[in-house]
């Protein structure tokens, strides 16, 4: 059952409080390199609060799915941060196994994302829904390999035992938590449709994959939308933020390297963007593939540590 | 008791045809439930007290006739019994307006006879009316298939499924005249002393595997199923979907559980084929046009999430983990329900939408959720628990999988954790690949807009069709909420096949209480949204715009998304699995006006057309051979007969025979 004491929602509110800044400090990276001066940090934030204020257009072929799509994207985000721990602090929800459930709720999010973008009956949300489906779906593989490998190596399947096992264990986890933080940075990439595979700041609708999908989605919804996608990095960036930090620190230094883990990976992200030019549709299913072989490198590392193999 | 049943059976039968049109679905109805529930108590005791005798009685042809229900016969039998009550009362509101009384007495008169038949298969002990049973099963299910005779695809893809059930029936028969003849007995128990008294197991096993698997489709033998689901009614398709294959998979589980050894090569050689079912069934799903083609192929993918519980339990036997063994087992008798209420489920619901638009074509359809509402949530709901999406039933069964994969890598040594590894990649894809078939095939159906005339009168589907779909949704999703009910059932059954001593328990390895709790606050959340949101825009100005098309005015409705333009992404790179025609009239340099091109583009199964089409052609070439003897002249096959009595002579002669 859900855990209500105080505790337990540490991580869901750090997580809430770095989303905020996220989208900012990538922007903000982006124009840094670019030599401009750039939004404030908390542009997006005033951004989505806009939104909320707004009214709504909805397209004449829309049916119920454009009124509960979004709503159901952002929840099913909302419910994967439910599982994700920090450092010694307990997730929400926290049982065997919680990491599947992580994935296939998230999964069912983009079922819907999908299914709205259908809604509207346009050719080019078609082919962004298409797109984003095709590439969530192959990013999958690498998500499980990589935590069924951990889970192997820990002998344990909810995340906050496998972070906590994996602090015992020898130096090897540290490398294989490298590894795996690399990983987990490409599937929020993919997952939220940033470049590689992806440019969110392409204004060609035949070249988006995302921003096409939510071309007929407009206020409230729109926020929604925009705050899952933040969210999202932000999840990401604790799962990854975990493989750094012991529970049994005390509890400031697990906050401080909490925000710089968050931050250098929101500044990663702004620097590759400004340095890469996104992949050619062709080969993006061939990029995500190939992050599916990098946990499999996990998987053999593990049994290496685990002194199976051999 | 069972006489005053099998009595009140042929009565009915006796009398069904020359009742009117409009009463004998209720007369349909009826018998169902005259069987259905005595064998539904019967099995529930069978579950509670240990297996149940039923009736022993001896018949000078067909020999010993016992039956017996045991733990794993009431699943299925409360599977059958679910399946078959929910396609008689769609029946109610299906074929209305078909007139041909025979006909529909045929069609009446068989789907009791399979019902009949079915719960024979689960419940007979003895070889020969085992046999008997199946092809009760088999037949009555052909005369199904084959309802509308009189277009030509069916007759031909109810030949097909016929013959392809009888190439099974000889290999089932050969397994069963092999265990017979070895140990002198003709019931089930034969099998495990045979399989005891040899050191390799995998022969016997793969003969009955094979026999077994034409039912339920396992990759190479799955041919027959895409047409024959096709041209089937709907309700037909729902149950020969949703039980019928199950058949094959209840079969396989009574050899499975009676092996002794090798059993690690049975498990790696099940896992080998499941997961390859898996994959072929569910890519060559993505590139159906006909909805019905792509369920069957979707329950392909399914036939293989049972079969890896079944290859991860026996390569669980074999390297001693239990839990393994365990785990496999319960997900896999999970998700024979989950599929047997969800794909039935789709099979009604597509029913209801040809009835309406008379056609099973995506590419003809869409915008469909505007005028059949509750047809189309029901689909929704329905596909959400094919992809195996939390919160419903189809999640708790890949949940289990992924637990039990997760413990088997744990717990084995180098090479099965190899395999479970590509288990896991595998199932984890597959997962994904089902989220793009079914966003696509509700999408292009239910969403957007008509994409031909044919559908405008359309009107939701009646009543009694939607009810059995909201039941049986809502058991997909009670499951999904509370999975712990139906798997302490479950758990009752594999008990029995899992040694006690292990200790192994499901909640030492997987928490399916919190699963439906973390769905539950789910489903919360998403409620509390969709209430915040409606509060929040009832202040605001909403207005109604058309679809904004890159600043293009005049759209019209084939420029949506369609099935091919879905498909062909990903068909860029899966095409080593995907059979498919392009024609295509390219547009030339000179053509500055350019006048209608048009492109087709069609899809085969690669296996029926690579595999199964030059292996017949060699079989009609040497048969063609053959026919050299067949002269037609009644001389010749005088001479034949001699030839024979001669042959026969010489070989006592010189005392060969």
């Amino acid at each position: 059952m859900i855990n209500i004491e105080w505790k337990y929602w540490i991580p869901s509110l750090l997580m809430i409080i770095i989303s905020v800044f996220f989208q900012g400090i990538i922007n903000k990276t982006r124009a840094i390199t670019s030599g401009r001066k750039g939004p404030g940090l908390l542009q997006s934030l005033k951004d989505v609060t806009k939104l909320f204020k707004k009214g709504a257009v909805f397209s004449t072929s829309s049916s119920y799915i454009s009124q509960i799509a979004p709503s159901i994207y952002f929840a099913s985000v909302l419910a994967a941060m439910m599982v994700i721990p920090f450092a010694g602090y307990p997730a929400l929800l926290s049982f065997k196994g919680d990491f599947i459930f992580f994935a296939y709720i998230l999964g069912i999010g983009k079922l819907f994302l999908i299914l709205g973008a259908l809604d509207a009956g346009s050719p080019f949300q078609g082919m962004g829904a298409n797109r984003e489906a095709l590439f969530s779906t192959l990013v999958e593989p690498a998500f499980f390999v990589l935590w069924g490998s951990f889970a192997m190596l820990t002998g344990q399947s909810s995340f906050i035992d496998i972070y906590s096992s994996l602090h015992y264990g020898s130096d090897v986890s540290y490398l294989l938590g490298g590894m795996a933080a690399y990983i987990l940075g490409q599937i929020a990439m993919v997952e939220n449709s940033r470049l590689p595979v992806d440019d969110p700041r392409t204004h060609l609708e035949l070249t988006m994959t995302h921003e096409v999908m939510i071309l007929d989605v407009s206020g409230f919804d729109l926020g929604l939308i925009f705050s899952a996608t933040a969210l999202k990095f932000a999840l990401y960036g604790t799962l990854i933020t975990n493989f750094f930090v012991n529970p049994n620190w005390h509890w400031s230094l697990s906050l401080i390297i909490f925000f710089v883990c968050q931050i250098v990976f929101a500044v990663s992200v702004g620097i590759a963007e400004s340095f890469r030019a996104r992949a050619r549709m062709k080969r993006n299913p061939q990029l995500i593939l190939s992050l599916t072989s990098i946990s499999i490198l996990i998987f053999f590392g593990a049994l290496i540590v685990m002194n199976k193999f051999l | 008791m069972g006489f005053i049943l099998l009595f009140s059976i042929l009565i009915g039968i006796f009398f069904l045809p020359y009742l009117s049109n409009s009463v004998k679905p209720f007369l349909r109805l009826l018998i169902n439930l005259i069987v259905a529930i005595p064998s539904f108590i019967v099995a529930f005791n069978a579950v509670q007290y240990g297996p149940q005798n039923i009736w022993i009685g001896e018949f000078s042809i067909t020999g010993v006739w016992e039956l017996k229900i045991d733990e794993l016969s009431a699943f299925f039998i409360a599977i059958i019994n679910i399946s078959i009550l929910a396609s008689s009362v769609y029946g109610l509101g299906y074929l209305k307006e078909n007139k041909n009384s025979i006909a529909l007495s045929i069609k009446f008169i068989s789907s009791i006879l399979l019902h009949v038949g079915l719960l024979g298969v689960c419940m007979l002990q003895n070889f020969i009316p085992f046999m008997i049973s199946w092809e009760v099963m088999s037949i009555s299910s052909f005369m199904l298939v084959i309802f509308q005779y009189h277009k030509p695809n069916a007759i031909k893809a109810g030949l097909n499924y016929l013959i392809q059930m009888h190439i099974g029936v000889v290999l089932l028969m050969v397994g069963f005249i092999i265990v017979g003849n070895t140990t002198g007995q003709s019931n089930f128990d034969a099998i495990g002393l045979y399989f005891s008294n040899h050191n390799n197991n995998f022969w016997l096993f793969l003969v009955f595997f094979i026999g077994f698997s034409f039912k339920i489709g396992f990759l190479t033998l799955h041919t027959w199923m895409p047409e024959a689901y096709a041209v089937a009614p709907s309700n037909i398709s729902g149950v020969m979907s949703g039980v019928v294959k199950k058949m094959g998979i209840y079969g396989i589980l009574r050899i499975l559980f009676y092996v002794q050894n090798t059993r690690l090569e049975i498990g790696i050689f099940i896992l080998t084929i499941s997961l390859a079912t898996c994959l072929y069934g569910i890519i060559n799903a993505i590139m159906q046009t006909d909805i019905k083609k792509l369920l069957s192929y979707s329950s392909m993918e399914n036939m293989g999430i049972i079969g890896i519980g079944l290859g991860m339990a026996m390569i669980g036997f074999g390297v001693h983990d239990l839990a393994l063994a365990y785990l496999g087992f319960t997900a896999s008798l999970l998700q024979i329900l989950n599929h047997a209420l969800f794909k039935t489920s789709l099979f009604f619901n597509n029913g209801g939408i040809y009835q309406q638009t008379r056609t099973r074509n995506i590419d003809q359809l869409g915008g469909l959720s505007k005028y059949m509402p509750i047809t189309s949530i029901l689909f929704l709901l329905s596909s959400i628990a094919a992809c195996g999406l939390p919160p419903f039933n189809g999640f708790v069964a890949e949940y289990i999988i992924y637990s039990g994969l997760i413990e088997g890598m744990n717990a084995t040594f180098v090479t099965t954790e190899v395999f479970l590894l590509l288990c896991l990649i595998i199932l984890s894809l597959v997962g994904g690949l089902a989220i793009f078939t079914y966003s696509k095939v509700f999408g292009l159906v239910f969403l957007g807009n008509p994409r031909s005339e044919i559908i405008t009168p359309t009107k939701e589907a009646p009543l009694l069709m939607l009810i059995p779909q909201i039941i049986l949704m809502s058991i997909a999703l009670s499951i999904g909420l509370y999975p712990k009910f139906i798997l302490s059932y479950i758990t009752k059954i594999v008990d029995v096949y899992v040694p006690h001593y292990s200790h192994v328990s499901l909640d030492s390895y997987s928490d399916v209480l919190e699963l439906g709790h973390a769905g539950s606050i789910f489903i919360l959340i998403v409620l509390v949204l969709i209430i915040v949101r409606k509060f929040v825009l009832n202040k605001k100005t909403i207005e109604y715009q058309v679809t904004w098309g890159c600043g293009y005015e005049t759209k019209n409705t084939r420029m949506q998304y369609n099935s091919a333009s879905w498909a062909d992404y990903f068909l860029k790179f899966g095409n080593f699995f995907i059979g498919h025609h392009n024609s295509f009239t390219p547009l030339k340099k000179e053509d500055i006006f350019p006048d209608d091109k048009k492109m087709k583009i069609s899809y085969f199964d690669k296996i029926e057309s690579n595999l199964i089409q030059p292996l017949l052609e060699l079989v009609n070439y040497t048969l063609n051979k053959l026919a050299v003897i067949q002269t037609g002249q009644t001389q010749y096959y005088i001479l034949y007969g001699f030839v024979f009595l001669l042959f026969m002579s010489i070989l006592t002669f010189f005392k060969i025979l």
